[in-house]
């Protein structure tokens, strides 16, 4: 009986002993915080990984946490996550084709999602996404660049600079090439220009150079011009080079075929120049361009095409329908010069051939962090539920036998040679 | 794209409409000798109203004294600020006289201090060549008014571009004249408006 008793004992303590080993090396599942995320995993890189972690996330992933769970991911380690407050958001920034510098912000976000964009200096800008995101254009030129929404921040930088070439003007002397010259020119543009004049010559300005994208990143035609410049034109809109097209200019048989689409009948506008307009350009008249297909809707009056492009092999033109922008100029309210001088710059930066220069781009670019981190790490998930970790047979169960038959085997003891 | 149009401005004081027929001969000018498309008729606008902003080249002339009011004085700073280009001729030929002292003094009070355009200038020679400078006239060669022939015209230069281009030489009494009349004379007296006119355009 004693040893009956004696041998259960040890056979329990030794089954306890073996659970408690067991418990020690079995896998974990935890649940993490994001502030306390930098820690633990450092903590789970140095000793034993769990078998599985679930983060909650009230902020963004940091790239290195992500990054870091990813490889822990890789390294056997079950990696789920979850957070309310991470919006999609996405972001990119390019450089303007415009000499007074400037950097065009994509960003791509839930519509109506509040967005804050950011450069290392502190707040530039904060709109409210639209149905198709928001476009910034921010005069910071260098450096990397935020949008935040949410939890959310999407981080970017420009990359390269741009080398500008010259603009040339074509077509007939007159105020629309003297006031578009001049807005260009305060922009910094460098105009050579060639305007029909007189039999006696033309209005030149700058040098005698053929039409290439090594001198000119632009040309922009205001009226007809003759068919051998026309047929110059046309080659370097096709090896790269941008153009601006006046309605008017697709008189020349030549220029019509780069046209983003054929012209209509004159509409009116309004005069004297109202200075108080709300929408200026509906002051001017309009020749509606019928689109062509593959051509692109930039602006419209009522429902006509206004401003439209296309992309011509490697070049891009743009045709607009408005007759005597220099009106809006001349008779616009207070803002008209400058809106009138942006208005031109945008329309050529949107065509501009340009030389890139690339530039060492600070810090680490992060353009879609939620994509980023659904790619590293899985779609989010709630908390998975936690293994069993009942043992199957129970300790108390263990404790009790074991106690059972110590006090038995003392009990036998005790009670040896009693009748 | 609209043609241009030779506007004569109306101010409330003198007698502004003293140069009636430079507007055609100012046209007929521009119509022999460049391709420019231009209006067949000048207008005559107020210089306080809207409907300046629509001419971008503003003719002004007179005899008698120049007193432009608060309106006339805002809408021509806005003119010339937003790139319209004025010339002002003193119909008088007088060196002293109330248009001229008058003229120069609204001037000097809305633009700053009116500069001698050296002969030299490109004005000069932006469509014609003027070897000497600004042409003379018949009144200062015939002695006419203060017996003197200006050498150089006056003008206020910003960016390197004359915005405004003052003369006490009295073009407007050389150019007063029916079109016609031209074909009895050995030269157009009005070339040198065609230098006025392309620079404005051009420059």
């Amino acid at each position: 009986m004693e040893r009956v008793a004696r041998g259960v004992a040890l056979g329990a303590l030794l089954g306890l002993a073996i659970l408690a080993f067991r418990d020690r090396a079995a896998p974990v599942h935890l649940v993490v915080r994001m502030p306390d995320l930098p820690r633990a995993l450092i903590a789970w890189s140095t000793s034993t990984a769990p078998a599985g972690v679930h983060v909650r996330a009230d902020g963004g992933f940091a790239p290195f946490a992500r990054d870091w769970l990813r490889a822990l991911a890789g390294a056997g380690t079950g990696v789920t996550w979850e957070g309310t407050a991470l919006v999609p958001t996405a972001l990119a920034a390019e450089p303007v084709a415009d000499p007074e510098g400037g950097t065009s912000v994509w960003i791509a976000a839930p519509a109506k999602a509040p967005l804050v964009v950011e450069d290392a200096a502190g707040r530039l800008d904060s709109i409210q996404s639209g149905t198709g995101g928001a476009r910034v254009l921010v005069r910071s030129s260098g450096g990397e660049l935020f949008a935040r929404s949410g939890g959310t921040v999407a981080r970017s930088a420009v990359t390269d600079s741009l080398v500008l070439g010259r603009l040339l003007l074509l077509g007939r002397a007159g105020w629309e090439s003297k006031f578009v010259a001049a807005a260009l020119e305060e922009r910094g543009w460098r105009i050579d220009a060639r305007l029909r004049l007189s039999p006696r010559g033309d209005v030149r300005q700058g040098a005698e150079t053929v039409i290439d994208t090594a001198r000119y990143s632009a040309v922009v035609v205001l009226d007809s011009i003759g068919a051998a410049e026309a047929r110059r034109v046309a080659g370097f809109v096709r090896s790269g080079g941008g153009i601006i097209l006046s309605a008017t200019a697709l008189r020349t048989p030549g220029l019509a075929g780069l046209a983003a689409g054929s012209p209509g009948s004159v509409v009116a506008g309004h005069e004297p120049f109202d200075s108080a307009a709300g929408e200026p350009r509906r002051e001017l008249e309009l020749i509606p361009i019928a689109l062509r297909t593959g051509s692109v809707l930039l602006e419209h009056r009522d429902r006509m095409v206004a401003v439209a492009a296309r992309r011509i092999e490697r070049g891009r033109a743009v045709t607009i329908g408005y007759l005597d922008t220099w009106r809006w100029r001349m008779g616009g309210g207070a803002a008209a010069v400058r809106a009138h001088r942006d208005w031109w710059a945008d329309l050529v930066a949107g065509v501009a051939h340009s030389g890139r220069i690339e530039r060492p781009a600070g810090g680490i670019p992060d353009e879609a962090p939620l994509a980023t981190l659904i790619a590293r790490l899985g779609p989010a998930s709630s908390a998975p539920s936690l293994p069993n970790r009942t043992p199957t047979v129970s300790h108390q169960l263990l404790f009790a036998i074991l106690m059972a038959v110590l006090l038995a085997e003392w009990a036998s003891r005790r009670l040896r040679g009693m009748p | 794209m609209r043609p241009f149009t030779f506007a004569t401005g109306m101010y409330a004081s003198g007698d502004w409409e003293s140069g009636q027929l430079v507007a055609a001969v100012v046209i007929d000018s521009l119509a022999r000798h460049t391709e420019l498309e231009v209006s067949p008729a000048g207008v005559n606008v107020p210089i306080d109203s809207a409907a300046l902003f629509e001419y971008p080249f503003l003719y002004l002339t007179g005899h008698l004294a120049v007193r432009f009011s608060a309106a006339e004085r805002r809408n021509l700073l806005r003119f010339v600020d937003r790139g319209g280009f004025l010339f002002m001729d003193d119909h008088n030929h007088d060196i002293n006289g109330v248009f001229h002292t008058t003229a120069t003094q609204e001037l000097t009070a809305l633009f700053g201090r009116l500069e001698r355009i050296p002969n030299t200038h490109e004005l000069y020679r932006a469509f014609f060549t003027f070897e000497d400078g600004p042409p003379a006239t018949n009144h200062e060669m015939n002695g006419w008014g203060d017996n003197l022939v200006h050498d150089q015209l006056l003008g206020i230069v910003r960016g390197g571009r004359i915005d405004v281009l003052y003369s006490n030489k009295d073009y407007s009494s050389e150019w007063s004249m029916h079109p016609e009349s031209k074909r009895f004379m050995e030269a157009d007296p009005s070339r040198f408006a065609v230098n006025i006119v392309v620079y404005a355009l051009t420059r």
